[in-house]
Protein backbone atom coordinates (compact mmCIF):
# COMPACT_ATOMS: atom_id res chain seq x y z
CA UNK A 1 0.00 0.00 0.00
CA UNK A 2 2.80 2.37 1.00
CA UNK A 3 4.67 1.51 -2.17
CA UNK A 4 1.54 2.07 -4.26
CA UNK A 5 1.28 5.59 -2.85
CA UNK A 6 4.95 6.19 -3.60
CA UNK A 7 4.55 4.91 -7.16
CA UNK A 8 1.57 7.21 -7.61
CA UNK A 9 3.62 10.18 -6.42
CA UNK A 10 6.44 9.26 -8.81
CA UNK A 11 3.98 8.84 -11.71
CA UNK A 12 2.33 12.17 -10.90
CA UNK A 13 5.70 13.89 -10.89
CA UNK A 14 6.73 12.30 -14.17
CA UNK A 15 3.42 13.41 -15.66
CA UNK A 16 4.27 17.02 -14.91
CA UNK A 17 2.85 17.49 -11.42
CA UNK A 18 5.85 19.27 -9.90
CA UNK A 19 4.37 19.39 -6.39
CA UNK A 20 4.56 15.59 -6.16
CA UNK A 21 8.30 16.02 -5.74
CA UNK A 22 7.69 18.08 -2.62
CA UNK A 23 5.46 15.37 -1.23
CA UNK A 24 8.20 12.79 -1.77
CA UNK A 25 10.67 15.05 0.07
CA UNK A 26 8.16 15.67 2.86
CA UNK A 27 7.56 11.96 3.30
CA UNK A 28 11.18 10.81 3.43
CA UNK A 29 13.52 13.62 4.43
CA UNK A 30 13.44 12.90 8.15
CA UNK A 31 14.08 9.18 7.83
CA UNK A 32 16.82 9.75 5.27
CA UNK A 33 18.44 12.38 7.49
CA UNK A 34 18.39 10.07 10.51
CA UNK A 35 19.66 7.15 8.49
CA UNK A 36 22.58 9.23 7.17
CA UNK A 37 23.25 10.76 10.56
CA UNK A 38 23.67 7.34 12.14
CA UNK A 39 25.43 5.87 9.12
CA UNK A 40 28.19 8.46 9.07
CA UNK A 41 28.52 8.52 12.83
CA UNK A 42 26.68 11.71 13.67
CA UNK A 43 28.72 13.96 11.44
CA UNK A 44 27.35 17.53 10.95
CA UNK A 45 27.48 16.95 7.19
CA UNK A 46 24.34 14.79 7.44
CA UNK A 47 22.09 17.69 6.43
CA UNK A 48 24.16 18.45 3.30
CA UNK A 49 24.20 14.76 2.44
CA UNK A 50 20.41 14.61 2.80
CA UNK A 51 20.11 17.44 0.27
CA UNK A 52 22.50 15.58 -2.04
CA UNK A 53 20.43 12.39 -1.74
CA UNK A 54 17.24 14.18 -2.81
CA UNK A 55 19.07 15.83 -5.67
CA UNK A 56 20.17 12.37 -6.84
CA UNK A 57 16.64 11.04 -6.43
CA UNK A 58 15.35 13.90 -8.61
CA UNK A 59 18.00 13.26 -11.25
CA UNK A 60 17.42 9.52 -11.35
CA UNK A 61 13.66 9.40 -10.84
CA UNK A 62 12.98 8.49 -14.48
CA UNK A 63 15.13 5.39 -14.02
CA UNK A 64 13.17 4.13 -11.01
CA UNK A 65 11.78 0.68 -11.75
CA UNK A 66 8.19 0.58 -10.49
CA UNK A 67 8.33 -3.18 -9.98
CA UNK A 68 10.53 -2.59 -6.94
CA UNK A 69 9.94 -0.78 -3.68
CA UNK A 70 10.50 2.98 -3.84
CA UNK A 71 11.64 3.02 -0.23
CA UNK A 72 14.42 0.49 -0.86
CA UNK A 73 15.39 2.45 -3.99
CA UNK A 74 15.87 5.72 -2.13
CA UNK A 75 17.67 4.02 0.73
CA UNK A 76 20.04 2.47 -1.80
CA UNK A 77 20.79 5.98 -3.08
CA UNK A 78 21.20 7.26 0.49
CA UNK A 79 23.54 4.43 1.41
CA UNK A 80 25.68 4.91 -1.71
CA UNK A 81 25.88 8.63 -0.98
CA UNK A 82 26.97 7.92 2.59
CA UNK A 83 29.61 5.43 1.40
CA UNK A 84 30.98 7.97 -1.10
CA UNK A 85 31.14 10.55 1.68
CA UNK A 86 32.94 8.18 4.04
CA UNK A 87 35.38 7.19 1.31
CA UNK A 88 36.16 10.81 0.65
CA UNK A 89 36.78 11.39 4.32
CA UNK A 90 39.00 8.31 4.32
CA UNK A 91 37.67 7.14 7.64
CA UNK A 92 35.47 4.42 6.26
CA UNK A 93 36.58 1.06 7.52
CA UNK A 94 34.71 -1.49 5.49
CA UNK A 95 37.07 -4.39 5.65
CA UNK A 96 39.44 -3.96 8.53
CA UNK A 97 38.48 -7.36 9.72
CA UNK A 98 38.57 -9.05 6.33
CA UNK A 99 41.50 -10.79 4.70
CA UNK A 100 42.17 -10.94 0.95
CA UNK A 101 39.78 -13.88 0.51
CA UNK A 102 36.96 -11.82 1.99
CA UNK A 103 36.91 -13.95 5.14
CA UNK A 104 35.99 -11.94 8.18
CA UNK A 105 38.46 -12.92 10.88
CA UNK A 106 36.38 -11.39 13.64
CA UNK A 107 33.31 -13.31 12.54
CA UNK A 108 35.23 -16.55 12.50
CA UNK A 109 36.09 -16.13 16.15
CA UNK A 110 32.61 -15.31 17.31
CA UNK A 111 30.41 -17.80 19.04
CA UNK A 112 27.10 -18.43 17.30
CA UNK A 113 24.64 -17.97 20.17
CA UNK A 114 22.30 -15.07 19.48
CA UNK A 115 21.90 -12.74 22.47
CA UNK A 116 18.45 -11.59 23.46
CA UNK A 117 17.53 -7.91 23.40
CA UNK A 118 17.18 -7.82 27.17
CA UNK A 119 20.64 -9.32 27.49
CA UNK A 120 22.08 -6.54 25.36
CA UNK A 121 19.86 -3.88 26.86
CA UNK A 122 20.71 -4.77 30.45
CA UNK A 123 24.27 -3.69 29.77
CA UNK A 124 23.43 -0.46 28.04
CA UNK A 125 22.66 2.54 30.18
CA UNK A 126 21.00 4.71 27.57
CA UNK A 127 20.46 5.34 23.89
CA UNK A 128 23.65 7.37 23.66
CA UNK A 129 25.65 4.42 24.86
CA UNK A 130 23.87 2.16 22.42
CA UNK A 131 24.72 4.55 19.61
CA UNK A 132 28.37 4.52 20.61
CA UNK A 133 28.39 0.75 20.56
CA UNK A 134 26.58 0.69 17.23
CA UNK A 135 29.15 3.09 15.77
CA UNK A 136 31.91 0.72 16.83
CA UNK A 137 30.48 -2.01 14.62
CA UNK A 138 31.99 -2.42 11.15
CA UNK A 139 29.87 -0.62 8.57
CA UNK A 140 28.68 -3.85 6.94
CA UNK A 141 27.01 -4.89 10.21
CA UNK A 142 25.91 -1.47 11.34
CA UNK A 143 23.94 -0.85 8.15
CA UNK A 144 22.08 -4.14 8.52
CA UNK A 145 21.06 -3.27 12.09
CA UNK A 146 20.03 0.26 11.11
CA UNK A 147 17.88 -0.86 8.20
CA UNK A 148 16.33 -3.68 10.21
CA UNK A 149 15.43 -1.82 13.39
CA UNK A 150 15.35 1.84 12.51
CA UNK A 151 13.84 1.63 9.05
CA UNK A 152 11.86 -1.52 9.87
CA UNK A 153 12.82 -3.24 6.64
CA UNK A 154 12.56 -6.98 6.24
CA UNK A 155 15.55 -9.06 5.20
CA UNK A 156 14.39 -9.07 1.57
CA UNK A 157 14.33 -5.28 1.43
CA UNK A 158 17.68 -5.00 3.21
CA UNK A 159 19.13 -7.46 0.74
CA UNK A 160 17.93 -5.21 -2.13
CA UNK A 161 19.34 -2.03 -0.59
CA UNK A 162 22.70 -3.59 0.25
CA UNK A 163 22.84 -5.72 -2.93
CA UNK A 164 23.76 -8.79 -0.91
CA UNK A 165 22.08 -12.21 -0.85
CA UNK A 166 19.31 -12.47 1.72
CA UNK A 167 21.07 -15.31 3.52
CA UNK A 168 24.20 -13.19 3.87
CA UNK A 169 22.12 -10.37 5.33
CA UNK A 170 20.53 -12.73 7.86
CA UNK A 171 23.93 -14.03 8.82
CA UNK A 172 25.33 -10.51 9.14
CA UNK A 173 22.35 -9.50 11.28
CA UNK A 174 23.00 -12.38 13.65
CA UNK A 175 26.70 -11.66 13.79
CA UNK A 176 26.09 -7.95 14.34
CA UNK A 177 24.05 -8.69 17.44
CA UNK A 178 26.69 -11.09 18.71
CA UNK A 179 29.40 -8.53 18.06
CA UNK A 180 27.36 -5.82 19.77
CA UNK A 181 27.09 -7.94 22.87
CA UNK A 182 30.80 -8.72 22.74
CA UNK A 183 31.65 -5.01 22.42
CA UNK A 184 29.42 -4.17 25.36
CA UNK A 185 30.97 -6.92 27.46
CA UNK A 186 34.49 -5.74 26.72
CA UNK A 187 33.67 -2.05 27.24
CA UNK A 188 32.59 -2.79 30.81
CA UNK A 189 36.23 -3.18 31.81
CA UNK A 190 37.26 0.29 30.64
CA UNK B 1 12.58 -11.33 19.72
CA UNK B 2 12.50 -8.97 16.76
CA UNK B 3 10.08 -6.69 18.63
CA UNK B 4 12.42 -6.60 21.60
CA UNK B 5 15.26 -5.45 19.39
CA UNK B 6 13.05 -2.94 17.67
CA UNK B 7 12.30 -1.46 21.08
CA UNK B 8 15.96 -1.52 21.99
CA UNK B 9 17.01 0.38 18.89
CA UNK B 10 14.03 2.72 18.86
CA UNK B 11 15.98 5.11 21.10
CA UNK B 12 18.24 5.89 18.16
CA UNK B 13 15.40 7.31 16.12
CA UNK B 14 15.07 10.40 18.24
CA UNK B 15 17.80 12.31 16.44
CA UNK B 16 16.46 15.82 15.85
CA UNK B 17 16.24 16.96 12.26
CA UNK B 18 17.81 20.41 11.76
CA UNK B 19 15.34 23.25 11.48
CA UNK B 20 14.73 24.31 7.90
CA UNK B 21 16.15 21.14 6.34
CA UNK B 22 12.98 20.54 4.34
CA UNK B 23 13.11 24.09 2.92
CA UNK B 24 16.81 23.70 2.14
CA UNK B 25 16.13 20.48 0.19
CA UNK B 26 13.24 21.97 -1.77
CA UNK B 27 15.25 25.14 -2.48
CA UNK B 28 18.18 23.08 -3.76
CA UNK B 29 15.83 21.06 -5.98
CA UNK B 30 14.27 24.28 -7.22
CA UNK B 31 17.66 25.68 -8.21
CA UNK B 32 18.59 22.45 -9.99
CA UNK B 33 15.22 22.31 -11.79
CA UNK B 34 15.50 25.88 -13.02
CA UNK B 35 19.08 25.37 -14.17
CA UNK B 36 18.07 22.24 -16.06
CA UNK B 37 15.01 24.01 -17.49
CA UNK B 38 17.04 27.00 -18.71
CA UNK B 39 19.68 24.81 -20.33
CA UNK B 40 16.99 22.69 -21.96
CA UNK B 41 15.08 25.75 -23.15
CA UNK B 42 18.22 27.22 -24.70
CA UNK B 43 19.12 23.99 -26.53
CA UNK B 44 15.54 23.38 -27.71
CA UNK B 45 15.16 26.99 -28.87
CA UNK B 46 18.35 26.78 -30.95
CA UNK B 47 17.13 23.47 -32.39
CA UNK B 48 13.67 24.89 -33.15
CA UNK B 49 15.07 27.94 -34.92
CA UNK B 50 17.61 25.86 -36.86
CA UNK B 51 15.00 23.37 -38.04
CA UNK B 52 12.54 26.17 -38.87
CA UNK B 53 15.19 27.93 -40.96
CA UNK B 54 16.09 24.62 -42.64
CA UNK B 55 12.50 23.75 -43.51
CA UNK B 56 12.06 26.56 -46.06
CA UNK B 57 14.93 25.65 -48.47
CA UNK B 58 14.24 21.94 -47.98
CA UNK B 59 10.57 22.48 -48.88
CA UNK B 60 11.50 24.50 -51.99
CA UNK B 61 13.88 21.74 -52.99
CA UNK B 62 11.15 19.12 -52.62
CA UNK B 63 8.76 21.14 -54.80
CA UNK B 64 11.46 21.61 -57.43
CA UNK B 65 12.34 17.90 -57.41
CA UNK B 66 8.68 16.96 -57.82
CA UNK B 67 8.32 19.18 -60.88
CA UNK B 68 11.64 18.05 -62.39
CA UNK B 69 10.97 14.37 -61.92
CA UNK B 70 7.70 14.43 -63.88
CA UNK B 71 5.74 13.25 -60.84
CA UNK B 72 3.03 15.85 -61.34
CA UNK B 73 2.69 14.97 -65.02
CA UNK B 74 2.18 11.31 -64.13
CA UNK B 75 -0.28 12.29 -61.42
CA UNK B 76 -2.29 14.50 -63.78
CA UNK B 77 -2.98 11.44 -65.94
CA UNK B 78 -5.56 10.37 -63.34
CA UNK B 79 -7.72 13.34 -64.34
CA UNK B 80 -7.01 13.39 -68.07
CA UNK B 81 -6.76 9.68 -68.95
CA UNK B 82 -8.45 7.93 -66.07
CA UNK B 83 -9.41 4.83 -68.06
CA UNK B 84 -5.87 4.19 -69.28
CA UNK B 85 -4.55 4.68 -65.74
CA UNK B 86 -7.07 2.16 -64.42
CA UNK B 87 -6.25 -0.47 -67.02
CA UNK B 88 -2.49 -0.05 -66.46
CA UNK B 89 -2.56 0.78 -62.77
CA UNK B 90 0.48 -1.35 -61.90
CA UNK B 91 2.70 0.46 -64.39
CA UNK B 92 1.17 3.77 -63.31
CA UNK B 93 1.92 3.18 -59.60
CA UNK B 94 5.50 2.05 -60.26
CA UNK B 95 6.09 5.12 -62.48
CA UNK B 96 4.76 7.38 -59.73
CA UNK B 97 6.99 5.73 -57.12
CA UNK B 98 10.03 5.91 -59.36
CA UNK B 99 9.53 9.59 -60.02
CA UNK B 100 8.84 10.57 -56.39
CA UNK B 101 11.85 12.30 -54.75
CA UNK B 102 11.86 10.16 -51.58
CA UNK B 103 15.21 11.38 -50.32
CA UNK B 104 14.14 15.03 -50.34
CA UNK B 105 10.76 14.21 -48.82
CA UNK B 106 12.44 12.27 -46.02
CA UNK B 107 14.70 15.23 -45.22
CA UNK B 108 11.68 17.52 -45.12
CA UNK B 109 9.78 15.18 -42.78
CA UNK B 110 12.80 14.85 -40.49
CA UNK B 111 13.11 18.64 -40.32
CA UNK B 112 9.39 18.99 -39.47
CA UNK B 113 9.69 16.25 -36.84
CA UNK B 114 12.71 17.93 -35.22
CA UNK B 115 10.88 21.26 -35.19
CA UNK B 116 7.76 19.83 -33.53
CA UNK B 117 9.72 17.81 -30.96
CA UNK B 118 12.01 20.69 -30.06
CA UNK B 119 8.98 22.98 -29.68
CA UNK B 120 7.32 20.42 -27.43
CA UNK B 121 10.40 20.14 -25.18
CA UNK B 122 11.01 23.89 -25.24
CA UNK B 123 7.45 24.40 -24.01
CA UNK B 124 7.95 21.81 -21.26
CA UNK B 125 11.16 23.48 -20.14
CA UNK B 126 9.47 26.86 -20.19
CA UNK B 127 6.73 25.50 -17.96
CA UNK B 128 9.36 24.00 -15.65
CA UNK B 129 11.07 27.36 -15.27
CA UNK B 130 7.80 29.19 -14.68
CA UNK B 131 6.54 26.82 -11.99
CA UNK B 132 7.90 27.33 -8.48
CA UNK B 133 7.90 24.43 -6.07
CA UNK B 134 9.76 26.44 -3.42
CA UNK B 135 7.68 28.99 -1.62
CA UNK B 136 9.61 30.72 1.16
CA UNK B 137 7.66 31.44 4.32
Amino acid sequence: MENENDIKLVSNYLNGEEDALKEIVQKYYKTIYRFLFNYIGGSPESADLTQEVFLKIWKKIKKYDKRHSFKTWIFTIARNTAIDFLRKKRNSVFSDFENVDGTNMLEENLSDDLPSASEVFSKIENAKKLKEELDRLPVIYKEVIMLKYQEEMDFGEISTVLKRPEETVKSQHRRALIMLRKNIDSSKFF
Amino acid sequence: MSKEFKHLFSGLEKQEVPLGLYDDIVFKLEKARIKKGRTGLLIQSILSITSLVAIFPVFMNVVERFSQSGFFQYLSLIFTDGEIVLSNWKIFVSSLLESAPFYEVTILLVAIFVLLESLKFAFRNFKMIQYRIYQPN
